[in-house]
């Protein structure tokens, strides 16, 4: 049963890359025109499908910026922030680093620690 | 347990704003040969087919773009006409923050999922939704199933505050005697 439900996910993950570009692209859009809850949308979104298709560090570092936008009134620096973040995830994309990518792994470390040096703090 | 054949007979209501998402979940609901399965993406479209048909089960995300995922809940578990105010409700949802979870249990849900979804952890989800059901509460303050559960230790990743919690952690804080519980 779990077997078909991996093949059914696989199935749909082969068109997934077409979708992730677009919203990737879509995301970058509103970063750029500081619409930050159309942003916080489709950062939400990627979060929320990458990690099922293959790509579990999009979805982790999607959500460190779904954070940062949801905080972002306490976020010192918070422009400099989302650029960082959100540089990241077009590196791993771009790079092709899906499952657990040894190379984007340490990549997403890198980014929690720059986060916690800027001193960002998700709300609970 | 053997659970081939076991949802045949079930329907499931799957409610995200999400298309691809929806269909992700569709899909996955499919390949465990769930008998019924109705994808929505608006509260208002949720709340007629509540209103006319009986389902066995609602997955539903927090549907942010209109926040109207706990209004749904409430919606199911008080509303006269919806025909499903018992249902099993498992919240499958990104926003997992300690204070969130908590709120998504004081409106009712019976299980929460967390997204990225897993097929393992749907499929737990549901079988619990099905087979596991906790007595139902209808009392001033709260409606819905008793939060109570077995007392058990807590064995996430205590990331209270940082970036949500993740589904172990979930299914501590909803096994732990919540403070408020009926």
């Amino acid at each position: 049963m779990l077997e078909r439900a991996e093949r059914a996910i696989q199935n749909l993950a082969e068109n997934y890359e077409a979708e992730l570009t677009e919203d990737l692209a879509q995301l970058k859009k509103h970063l750029e025109c500081a619409e930050w809850t159309d942003a916080q949308h489709y950062a939400y979104k990627i979060k929320s499908a990458a990690g099922t298709m293959g790509w579990p560090l999009i979805s982790t570092a999607s959500n460190f910026l779904v954070h940062a936008l949801t905080g972002r009134d306490q976020i010192p620096q918070f422009e400099d922030i989302i650029l960082i973040q959100f540089e990241t995830l077009d590196l791993i994309h771009k790079e092709g680093m899906k499952g657990e990518d040894p190379c984007g792994v340490l990549l997403v470390k890198e980014l929690f620690a720059v986060l916690e040096n800027y001193g960002v703090r998700a709300p609970i | 347990m053997h659970i081939r054949g076991k949802l045949l007979e079930r329907s499931v209501l799957v409610i995200d704003e999400d298309v691809y998402l929806a269909r992700l979940i569709g899909s996955i609901l499919e390949s465990f040969e769930v008998g019924k399965v109705v994808i929505i993406h608006d509260f208002e479209s949720a709340v007629e087919y509540l209103n006319v048909d009986k389902f066995d089960c609602i997955i539903t995300d927090w549907l942010t773009e209109s926040l109207k995922g706990l209004d749904l809940v409430a919606h199911i578990r008080h509303s006269k006409k919806s025909k499903n105010n018992q249902l099993p409700i498992v919240l499958c949802t990104g926003m997992t923050g300690y204070e969130q979870i908590i709120s998504a249990m004081d409106a009712g849900v019976t299980e929460i999922l967390a997204k990225p979804v897993v097929p393992n952890q749907l499929l737990k989800k549901l079988m619990s939704a099905f087979y596991d059901q906790r007595e139902f509460i209808s009392a001033d303050d709260y409606t819905g199933p008793d939060r109570r559960r077995r007392s058990m230790p807590f064995r996430g990743h205590d990331r209270r505050g940082k970036y949500g919690l993740d589904q172990a952690s979930i299914d501590s804080v909803m096994s732990e005697n919540h403070h408020g519980a009926s």
